[in-house]
């Protein structure tokens, strides 16, 4: 790479080598020669300078709008911490609540280590619709295909409607991947039973993310409270070979244990 | 520091860092209260806190930091209310107040944010009405500063020659909606 900027090699084109440059200088991995010919460029290439400086006030609005994001996640905290201090309080101050919680306390000691799993606390921890990673979205006009289309929905959190293009778009191609981001789909609109079969299904055939299936089947059997199943896929993920998930998979797999 | 709540803050790790909030939540605000602050603003300088060390996680800060993560995040808090205290225009009354009262957490200065700019507001503004996953992308891309490939294998994408190709189409979306914005 450092030859690269050392004697520029003709075939690349010069775009590409400003791009890997400006990647470089965002992740701070610049080396010295490079960081002179960042510097050098920054100093004497108009445009170079403009997308440059655009980029870095992407840096600081990404920052702030990070910034914004966690702030509500703590806001959300912070009521779901004074949540949880009312309902106790009220528990302890109504008599009755208090009678009640104390039978309560009493049968789950038998059952305490079976019943402590909160299936929908961890799924709601845990899922995250998978990204598209098969298929980049170019939009076109000329080239609207279903599967483009679904793409395009489901990236656009579209759930519902992506269900409906993506199984189109699979009964057009046959192409099996296209399973997978149709039981995501439904897995993200709460069609968890669906969400079961579609993945079911995908796991008939062998494609770049078959194994991953078995993580979001592990998923939509823990929500549907099937949690020997859900312990079952997990322990087929973590035993594929797939980096994908896997610490997840075995921290889920410890506490569903 | 302990790593692991390092990576915790790092990596938005949902669960750990719920559960560092409420474990430091009640002592903070009790902290809070030595020097008169009520409970409402304590729980705000909290979280203005809790962002700042999130933050010192991110830019590789606290690898260095020696004192646990809960002496840094009070030390923080403490120059939060410092901050809030002269705001107030207590300081004179506050200094009499706090020397007497806590040596225990060492204030960890923090640098003062800089507003944004006219041209970074109307940025913002765009920015934040592309899709969340070009919003994730360019955060990961431009403030978290990783590489392509490195998102490539956080994300889970095929390859580098993806990502690219996202973030590029990002970028090409953000900047057509400024070029689409009404002039001034």
């Amino acid at each position: 790479m450092l030859e690269n900027f050392k004697r520029p090699d003709k075939k690349i084109p010069k775009k590409m080598i400003h791009s890997t440059l400006i990647e470089k200088y965002f992740s701070g991995s610049l080396n010295k020669t490079e960081l002179l010919e960042f510097e050098k460029l920054y100093k004497n290439d108009s445009e170079f300078k403009k997308e440059v400086d655009v980029l870095k006030d992407i840096k600081i609005v990404s920052e702030k709008e990070d910034g914004n994001k966690f702030r509500n996640e703590l806001k959300s905290f912070e009521s779901e911490f004074l949540n949880k201090s009312k309902v106790s309080l009220k528990k302890w101050l109504n008599p009755f609540s208090a009678v009640a919680a104390i039978i309560l306390i009493i049968f789950s000691i038998q059952f305490f280590s079976k019943t402590e799993i909160n299936e929908d606390t961890l799924f709601t921890a845990y899922f995250e619709p998978s990204k598209n990673v098969s298929t980049p979205i170019v939009r076109s006009e000329n080239e609207q295909n279903v599967t483009t289309n679904a793409f395009i929905i489901y990236s656009e959190k579209d759930y519902e409607e992506a269900t409906i293009l993506f199984e189109k778009a699979y009964l057009n191609s046959q192409n099996s991947q296209l399973l997978f981001y149709q039981g995501n789909a439904l897995l993200a609109s709460g069609k968890t039973k669906e969400a079961i079969d579609a993945f079911k299904q995908h796991l008939k055939f062998s494609d770049m993310l078959t194994h991953r299936s078995h993580w979001y089947l592990a998923l939509a059997y823990m929500k549907n409270k099937d949690l020997e199943s859900a312990k079952k896929e997990l322990k087929a993920l973590i035993n594929s070979g797939e980096s994908f998930k896997k610490n997840e998979a075995i921290s889920l797999f410890k506490t569903l244990e | 520091m302990e790593q692991h709540d390092v990576e915790a803050l790092k990596t938005d790790n949902h669960f750990l860092i719920k559960k560092l909030y409420n474990t430091h939540r009640n002592g903070f605000l009790n902290f809070a209260k030595q020097y008169n602050i009520a409970e409402i603003d304590g729980v705000d300088i909290y979280q203005e806190a809790f962002l700042a060390i999130r933050k010192h996680a991110i830019s590789g800060k606290l690898y260095t930091v020696k004192s646990s993560l809960k002496t840094y995040l009070f030390g923080i808090g403490k120059h939060l209310i410092y901050k809030k205290l002269k705001e107030e225009s207590l300081k004179t009354t506050m200094d009499s107040v706090h020397l007497k009262i806590d040596t225990t957490f060492r204030e960890i200065p923090l640098e003062t944010e800089k507003e944004l700019t006219k041209e970074q507001q109307l940025l913002h503004y765009y920015f934040k009405q592309l899709g969340k996953s070009c919003q994730h992308m360019l955060t990961l891309s431009f403030y978290r500063g990783l590489t392509n490939e490195e998102i490539a294998t956080l994300e889970g994408y095929e390859s580098e020659a993806v990502v690219r190709s996202q973030k590029s189409r990002c970028l090409k979306t953000l900047k057509d909606l400024i070029k689409k914005s009404p002039k001034k």
